[in-house]
């Protein structure tokens, strides 16, 4: 098994608007993926980790989503309907 | 023979990471290092945790897990305590040495864990409290190579940037790079006028968003206000509080072969110094600090994790940065520079820290080589001290004066250990006039249905001074609280200081 194979997982939740990052020097709106364990933010590896409007297409929608739990966040390789 | 630098690693995590052939050459450029240090005036000593031999000579056992805090903590004390070196140098990312890690909770705040080398420079033995670990007293720093990489020649190439420093006029860290989120300009440029006496030269992003040419990025003192994320190898910029754009106004590959040897790096930006893994699980550029490092800085000064700053004025994240260059320019070596920032930031805050200042004191982090000098040093002259006439023994004077200024060091460590406390949260109720000062507070801040956290503290060990009462009852109530926006949402954080069942005072951090 590859390193990049390590950890890769798929989620199934409803993609959700979120104040993230507190009320640190970065807080911001960012995307979440809110499951029945809780909510855990999405990025993808080239977008922006604070606004990526890639996501604005799925808000509100139930999706599945494979990637890397990143602890702090969920790394998106991919993003399909659930 | 006395022992002035300790260089502490981990052979078995290095051997795993780089094999035997890329392990012994990591191992003979530090014998080089140490060498050079002999030549510096510095006894150095390589030092690998889980060597037993050697542990046990240390009156310790070896570590046998690299991935342990516990055990390497154990382990550094037990090499402090027995050699006293004036600088402990951690060699390797957080997969060799690994970071300490907390869990701090703030209202609202995404770090579940704070990433942190404080407890390396502490006396204070292992725990899993942040709050111990508000004193530190050693002079420490890491100098890392690449989180999960297996080529030994980025560690090599700092470890020869070290051998190779010799320490420049102070000319040369008068002139600065800058670059700030637009809307944080005025706090910047305070920054700016403390550390240069001048915020000329500040760029704000947008509209400066890169790349940039080398004579840009030529002067030696480099400061960042800007957004961070985390595992990105970007900084970014903001127009005003409000926008949804977050444009990138550094990225780490702008630095490539651009930035001088000798630069010294202070970041305030979010997880600014977090040592990710750019390989796993997929591949994007290195962070920020490393190729600055290797790029020929020889110190970073940034955050783990997610940084705070007040509404108004500077604290925080604000103070710790500049602190630390400036006591660069006053020719301190990065360790005792990054040291001295950490105490006069604890020093000058509150006697019971808020919880933004805890994990402020936690997050920092000095990357770099902490015997590091980059300033000539100027013994007649030194700042705060009458002048010297003549020097004899010149080595010895150095020597005699390094010991003395780790002792004052060692001491005012001390000193805060006992006038400062760290806050804990607790489940508490207010009544009375506590109450009703708070419910004001709340309606003039405009404060309603947030998250609400309430910090005590251990009742306070008795004071050496015993003129001087120790009794004070502290409490913090923080409130969090949201105004939702078409995309950014404004966030601020209410910290109410209670003493004694009176509101004192009430301070205000927002997103910057």
């Amino acid at each position: 098994m590859s390193a990049d194979e390590l950890n890769k997982m798929t989620l199934t939740g409803r993609v959700e608007r979120k104040t993230l990052g507190g009320t640190s020097k970065s807080a911001h709106i960012g995307f979440v993926l809110q499951t029945k364990q809780g909510a855990i933010k999405l990025r993808r590896e080239d977008g922006n980790p604070f606004y990526d409007d890639f996501f604005e297409k799925y808000e509100n929608r139930e999706m599945c989503v494979e990637g890397y739990d990143m602890e702090s966040y969920f790394l998106v390789t991919d993003i399909r309907s659930s | 023979m006395t022992i002035d630098k300790v260089i502490i690693s981990n052979r078995s995590a290095l051997q795993n990471k780089y094999g035997k052939p890329g392990f012994q050459k990591i191992h003979a450029a530090v014998k080089k290092l140490v060498a050079t240090d002999k030549k510096r005036n510095l006894n150095s000593s390589l030092v690998f945790v889980d060597d037993v031999p050697v542990m046990k000579k240390m009156k310790s056992k070896a570590v046998k897990d690299p991935t342990d805090p516990e055990q390497c903590k154990i382990a550094v004390d037990s090499i402090f305590n027995q050699l006293h070196p004036d600088y402990l140098l951690l060699l390797g990312a957080q997969d060799v040495i690994p970071h300490c890690r907390f869990r701090i909770p703030i209202p609202d705040d995404d770090d579940n864990f704070v990433a942190s080398d404080v407890p390396y420079a502490c006396d204070a033995p292992f725990s899993r409290n942040a709050g111990d670990f508000i004193a530190p007293g050693r002079v420490l720093g890491r100098l890392p190579d690449i989180t999960g990489e297996t080529d030994p020649s980025y560690l090599i190439a700092l470890i020869q940037n070290s051998i190779k420093w010799k320490p420049l006029k102070l000319s040369a860290y008068k002139k600065y790079f800058s670059l700030s989120v637009k809307w944080w300009k005025k706090s910047t440029e305070t920054s700016l006028k403390n550390i240069f006496e001048n915020n000329s030269k500040l760029k704000l992003a947008p509209p400066t968003l890169g790349p940039y040419t080398k004579p840009e990025l030529a002067t030696r003192m480099h400061f960042f206000n800007c957004h961070g994320g985390a595992r990105t190898s970007e900084f970014y910029g903001q127009t005003n509080e409000n926008s949804d754009n977050y444009p990138v106004c550094l990225e780490s590959e702008m630095l490539a072969n651009k930035v001088s040897y000798g630069t010294v790096t202070a970041a305030e930006c979010c997880y600014g110094a977090l040592l990710y893994n750019p390989n796993r699980p997929t591949k994007i550029h290195r962070p920020i600090s490393n190729t600055y490092l290797q790029n020929g800085a020889v110190a970073f000064v940034g955050s783990t994790t997610a940084a705070y700053g007040p509404s108004h004025g500077q604290g925080g994240a604000d103070y710790i940065t500049q602190y630390f260059l400036i006591a660069i320019q006053k020719g301190a070596s990065s360790g005792r520079a990054f040291l001295e920032a950490q105490q006069r930031f604890i020093e000058k805050g509150d006697v019971k820290m808020d919880p933004t200042d805890l994990k402020t004191i936690i997050q920092f982090l000095l990357l770099g080589d902490p015997s590091i000098t980059p300033v000539e040093d100027q013994p007649k002259t030194t700042p705060g001290k009458t002048s010297v006439k003549s020097i004899m023994n010149k080595k010895m004077h150095d020597v005699r004066e390094r010991k003395d200024r780790r002792l004052k060091l060692s001491q005012k460590s001390v000193f805060i250990g006992n006038t400062t406390d760290a806050p804990k949260r607790i489940e508490a109720t207010v009544t009375g006039s506590v109450k009703a000062d708070i419910e004001k507070a709340l309606r003039s801040f405009k404060f309603q249905n947030g998250k609400k956290f309430t910090y005590g503290f251990k009742p306070k060990r008795k004071s050496k001074t015993k003129t001087m009462g120790t009794a004070d009852h502290y409490r913090y109530h923080v409130y969090s609280n949201v105004k939702k926006g078409r995309i950014i949402d404004t966030l601020r954080l209410l910290v109410i200081q209670e003493v004694n069942n009176k509101v004192m005072e009430i301070k205000e951090y927002v997103r910057r």
